[in-house]
Order: structure tokens, then C-alpha cells, then sequence
């Protein structure tokens, strides 16, 4: 007869020197409602008539105090907008393709006017510190002190990454695959990873 | 002018056998249209090369009408005699 309760598997003993911050619950009052309780098509009739944006309401923006869109800028469907820790703004004109994230942090995203972001793109605010090896990362703090800058008439290829201290000059071009964590000088065109400049228009 | 034509062919070749990662043996007629791999950011990464080699600057009309080694040959020897005549 087996009634002997079944041996408790060996679990590994990790770590957990730290204790989960005090702010346990991410899922506070503000994020349920704008998560859960807004559907698509308030966020979207909320977009064009605070900003004059098209948002489609396939796209997840999430209002809060920190974003700001500009004039007659379109985001496509399944599009995520995180602006929960740190200015977001979007400039006029500025059309965001399908499966673009763009998220920011305390230092600020910026994106100015006329630019084209290709689908799939992540613009990604902020970093995490890695400097203590007894604390998970996900628990050691966020950040992002240079944050990031795209200037107006830039054109953002498909599947770009663009990521904490990117500041993207204004006429620049980045090539599709790319990765961009630092400054291009205005009118470039960069391609790779890390993005370097291959050409400047003329 | 004191570049020779032969000497462009030669850091030609170079550059585009560098750039488009081919055999150096380039053919005269070699063109766009016989190296997949020479599009339009590879062009753009060949111009850069060249202008620097040669210390040249193309305009953006020159750069989008060449389309082959014959093109590029010609389009840098005119240059190079632009500059020095003007020089």
C-alpha cells in the first residue's frame, strides 16, 4: 500500500537574501483601470479628441499624466505604449507601425516631429542595474539616466531596437535590424549592431 | 592630375572587393545587376569608401545613377579632373 505521502521534491535553495520591495503589488487602482476597465475605443476617441492622434484601437496606450501625442500621428494596431515611469512624448505627424513597444523611463523619451517608426520596433527607456550578484536583477533598481532622443524626420527601419542613451539626430536614417544606444549625428544613415554610421545624405 | 587611370582601377578593385566581400579579379562590366549582395546599403557603404580613398565628394544624382563598375571608374575620374582643374 502506497499511503505514505509522496517525498517533497528537493527544492534548490536559492537565495532570497532580499525581500520583495515594499510595493509589492504592481497591480494597483490606476493600472486595472487603464488596463482593464478602458476599452480600445475610449483610448482611441481619447486620443483624437486630446490630441488630435489616430490611435487605433487595436493599440494598447496606456493615458497617463506622462504621455503627450502629438498632432495627427497615427499608431497602428498592436502597438504598446508604456509611459507608467517617465515622460513620454510624441511629436506631430509621427506614424508608429504595427508591433512597435515604446516604453520610458525617469529620464524621458522623446520622439520629435515627422518621424517614421517601422513595425516591429522596441524603443526601449529603461535599464536595469546589475552591479550585486546576491540580488536578482529584477529586484535591483531601474534605470535610465540618459534616456532617449529622436529628433524630427528620422525614419526608423523594421525591427530596430533603440535603447537607453540613444539620441538620434534629426534626418537620420537607422536600417531595418538595427540597434541604437548612442548619438547619430544629423543626416546620418546607420546601419548594424551597434548602429554605425555608413553614410551621410546629402 | 597625377592619378593614372590604371592606378583608380587598381584601389578600385580593392575598395569593392573589401566593401562587397567579391573576388578582386572585378570584371569591366561588372554591375548591380550581377552581385546580390551590392544593394542599396551596401552601395551607400561602398560610396562612403571611395570618397574617403579618393577624397572625393559625389553628389546625390551621381551616387543614385551609377550602377556599375564601368560607371563608378568613370564617375571618379571625372571627379579627380574636376578637382584638379578647379584645384
Amino acid at each position: 500500500m502506497e499511503t505514505s505521502a509522496p517525498a517533497l521534491p528537493q527544492t534548490s535553495q536559492t537565495p532570497q537574501t532580499v525581500a520583495e520591495p515594499a510595493k509589492k503589488s504592481r497591480l494597483g487602482l490606476g493600472t486595472i483601470l487603464r488596463r482593464f476597465l478602458v476599452p480600445g475605443f475610449v483610448v482611441t476617441l481619447r486620443g483624437l479628441s486630446k490630441y488630435g492622434a489616430k490611435i487605433s484601437p487595436k493599440a494598447e496606450v496606456e493615458i497617463t499624466p506622462n504621455l503627450r501625442l502629438g498632432k495627427k500621428s497615427v499608431i497602428s494596431s498592436f502597438v504598446k505604449i508604456k509611459s507608467k515611469d517617465g515622460p513620454l512624448h510624441i511629436g506631430n505627424n509621427v506614424e508608429i507601425a504595427s508591433f512597435c513597444v515604446i516604453t520610458s523611463h525617469t529620464a524621458g523619451t522623446y520622439i520629435g516631429d515627422d518621424t517614421l517608426i517601422g513595425p516591429n520596433c522596441s524603443i526601449i527607456g529603461n535599464n536595469y542595474r546589475y552591479d550585486r550578484l546576491d540580488v536578482p536583477i529584477r529586484l535591483q533598481e531601474k534605470v535610465s539616466p540618459k534616456g532617449i532622443r529622436i529628433a524630427n524626420n528620422v525614419w526608423i527601419g523594421a525591427g530596430c531596437t533603440i535603447l537607453d542613451g540613444a539620441d538620434i539626430g534629426p534626418g537620420c536614417i537607422v536600417t531595418p535590424n538595427s540597434v541604437v544606444s548612442s548619438k547619430l549625428p544629423e543626416n546620418s544613415i546607420a546601419q548594424g549592431n551597434p548602429a554605425k554610421v555608413i553614410f551621410t545624405r546629402r | 592630375m597625377n592619378t593614372a587611370p590604371i592606378e583608380i582601377d587598381i584601389r578600385l578593385r580593392e575598395i569593392m572587393s573589401d566593401v562587397l566581400d567579391v573576388d578582386p579579379q572585378i570584371p569591366d562590366d561588372f554591375s548591380r545587376d550581377d552581385e546580390s549582395g551590392w544593394d542599396s546599403m551596401a552601395h551607400l557603404r561602398l560610396i562612403t569608401a571611395i570618397e574617403q580613398a579618393f577624397g572625393i565628394k559625389l553628389t546625390m544624382k551621381e551616387i543614385e545613377e551609377i550602377r556599375s563598375y564601368g560607371d563608378l571608374r568613370a564617375r571618379i575620374a571625372a571627379n579627380i579632373a574636376n578637382t584638379a582643374n578647379r584645384g
